[in-house]
């Protein structure tokens, strides 16, 4: 696998590190100094629009939720708890939450215009059309990572991280019983922690 | 670990996980330090598959953006709790408001603003010194010149060149005239910016005001005063804020400590009520809101066994039990035997919009008077009516809402009579 999106051992070495400066700069970011938003910007912002850029599809939608993720995080750092997440892990789940919050307005709205044009939209059409518009083109590296898990286990685990769907809601879609997607789910992110946890050893 | 706890960390970092299991789950993580650097991991991962596959590359006038977003939004009001680290929140001042928030710093700035600006005006008026001072500065080249050349010219001028210091005269006037306009400049945008230090001030006042209000407020309702209603409700929690790991604390544990007389709330007993859940009624039946907007009575809740809400008056502690049944006691999380935690706080996070508030002790209305329950989201908001409270059926004091179609998270809450006049209020 190419080391596209997978830290190089060199940089592994100095993760820690890393981290107890990203630490450091979310208790500096407390304190209000924009200095250290910066830096949490420099580090992470480039993860969070990848994040943003795949659920959402388009450059409007995710500009406005980088921009609104560091803002959350300036005005909400001091709740920060090292002792429940690392900083990378509080940074993506604000910055997917307010994804996936724009994700779900732009399928309301998707509803009210058909709604207005007096055609009911079933739910799956709205799923399609989002999935149109948020389907990307995938990097080799991408493919070969996904590649590795199940086609079940991709699929529910994009459902469930990149469009935020409930256990429910993913069952309904795919079409298959509530305990295999939980299954899917589960072994999928840990399939890919370990291939990940595998890759940054060597 | 065994598989359980590897599946739940999974659905944890997800968002998969409510209620009970979620308690439970953030109980274990906090005392197992495996299990959190699974879910470090797990989090490290997400992060990962987050930034793999193609995106474009980040716009670079992003940061700016934020930069945008953070001085449109100087001040926050975060809580209203006393013991809050961040009461009043203003976004860190630049260098310049920096030294004009203190009236020291401003006189000196006026100061030397003025001094230096009138000292170059001397420097083209009077005096070699100031006139070297300038040439030395290469201000212009054309004063420069005069200044290098102007005491043999005036000797000349001495001699019979009239016309000569006459030029030299009107080239002082000119650069008089112009120094002049600078200083007028200069104590305009003095005045402006005093003027919106004056103006920033005010706003801090305001904030400050509103908070010491607020707070006013709030803590009547949680002692025993004549003539006002134990008021307790508070957080108000949607999907969205129950599936955000940062938690509002304030509020909760401000009402605990004033329900249970001032004991602290311990780390375990705050996340139990900060991730409790509106539990359903019987049969699967979430009680209320009924159709339409506006407030439902709660009856259903008691005659369903769901939840019983109770307090003692010796111990001013607000109990909470189950009914009959047991599999609620459990949803419910906590502890419920007598003198266990509060219901109080208790808000829903399965239904989007739909809030609880928990009334004890509401005084007794004159007859005719009737309730309207109003709320709003932020200090600069109206108030917006939710209802009629149906207190007829509302025996045990709670009032189940929607804010269904308001789109807003209520920030303050009040109760008003028929005509406008406020019964209870608070955050």
């Amino acid at each position: 696998m190419s080391a596209g999106f997978v830290p190089c051992s060199d940089i592994m070495e100095s993760v820690e590190e890393h981290e107890y400066e990203a630490e450091g700069a979310l208790r500096a970011v407390a304190t209000g100094d924009r200095r250290a938003l910066n830096w949490l910007y420099r580090e992470y912002g480039r993860t969070v629009w990848a994040l943003a850029w795949r659920v959402l599809g388009n450059a409007p939608d995710a500009e406005e939720v980088v921009q609104d993720t560091f803002v959350k995080i300036w005005q909400q750092a001091e709740r920060y708890d090292p002792g429940r997440s690392r900083p990378l892990g509080w940074i993506v789940v604000i910055g997917r939450n307010l994804a996936i919050d724009r994700l779900r307005q732009r399928k309301r709205e998707a509803a009210t215009e058909l709604l207005a044009e007096q055609s009911l939209p079933e739910e799956d059409q709205i799923l399609e059309k989002n999935q149109e518009t948020t389907s990307m083109p995938t990097t080799e590296e991408w493919n070969e990572l996904w590649s590795q898990l199940a086609a079940g286990e991709r699929e529910a685990l994009r459902l469930s991280f990149f469009e935020g769907c409930t256990h429910e809601e993913i069952s309904q879609r795919l079409s298959r019983p509530l305990g295999t997607i939980k299954s899917e789910i589960r072994r999928g992110l840990l399939k890919l922690r370990g291939i990940l946890k595998r890759e940054v050893s060597l | 670990m065994n598989s359980e706890w590897q599946d739940l960390a999974v659905d944890y970092v997800l968002g998969h996980l409510s209620g009970e299991e979620k308690h439970r789950f953030v109980l274990k993580l906090d005392r197992d330090p495996a299990l959190r650097d699974l879910v470090a991991g797990l989090e490290q991962t997400l992060g990962q598959v987050a930034e793999a596959g193609q995106a474009p590359p980040l716009p670079p006038d992003l940061w700016a953006g934020i930069e945008q977003k953070l001085a449109a939004e100087p001040l926050l009001f975060q809580s209203a709790d006393k013991n809050s680290k961040k009461m009043v929140v203003a976004a860190p001042p630049g260098l310049w408001q920096r030294v004009l928030r203190h009236p020291a710093w401003a006189i000196a700035a006026c100061g030397l603003l003025v001094w230096n600006v009138y000292d170059r005006a001397a420097g083209g008026l009077i005096g070699p010194e100031a006139g070297q001072s300038f040439s030395g500065n290469g201000m212009t080249d054309a004063s420069g010149r005069a200044g290098g050349a102007g005491d043999s010219r005036v000797a000349g001028a001495a001699g019979g060149d009239a016309r000569l210091l006459l030029t030299r005269l009107e080239q002082l006037q000119a650069e008089k005239e112009a120094l002049q306009a600078v200083v007028a400049s200069k104590e305009r945008n003095l005045d402006e910016a005093l003027g919106q230090l004056d103006g920033l001030d005010a706003h801090n006042a305001k904030i400050a005001a509103d908070y010491m209000r607020l707070a006013d407020r709030f803590f009547p309702f949680y002692e025993s005063k004549p003539g006002l209603g134990r008021f307790t409700v508070i957080e108000l929690r949607d999907a969205e804020s129950a599936s955000d790991p940062n938690m509002r604390f304030g509020i909760p544990e401000k009402a605990f400590e004033m329900l249970t007389k001032g004991s602290p709330l311990t780390r375990e007993q705050l996340q139990l009520a900060q991730t409790e859940s509106l539990v359903p009624g019987k049969n699967n039946a979430v009680q209320g809101p009924s159709p339409g907007p506006g407030i439902v009575t709660a009856a259903g809740f008691t005659s369903d066994n769901a939840l019983t809400l109770s307090s003692s008056a010796n111990t001013g502690r607000v109990n909470l039990s189950g009914g009959n049944s047991a599999s609620l006691v459990d949803q419910t999380g906590g502890d419920n035997s007598s003198g266990a935690l509060p219901s109080a706080w208790i808000v829903h996070n399965d239904a989007e919009e739909i809030g609880v508030i928990n009334m004890v002790e509401f005084p007794d209305l004159a007859p005719g008077t009737t309730a309207i329950l109003e709320m709003r989201g932020s200090l600069s908001e109206e108030f917006e009516s939710f209802g009629v409270i149906p207190f007829d059926k509302n025996s045990d004091g709670r009032i189940l809402y929607s804010t269904q179609g308001k789109n807003m998270t209520p920030l303050e809450v009040r109760i008003v009579d028929q005509n406008g006049n406020i019964i209870v209020q608070g955050p």
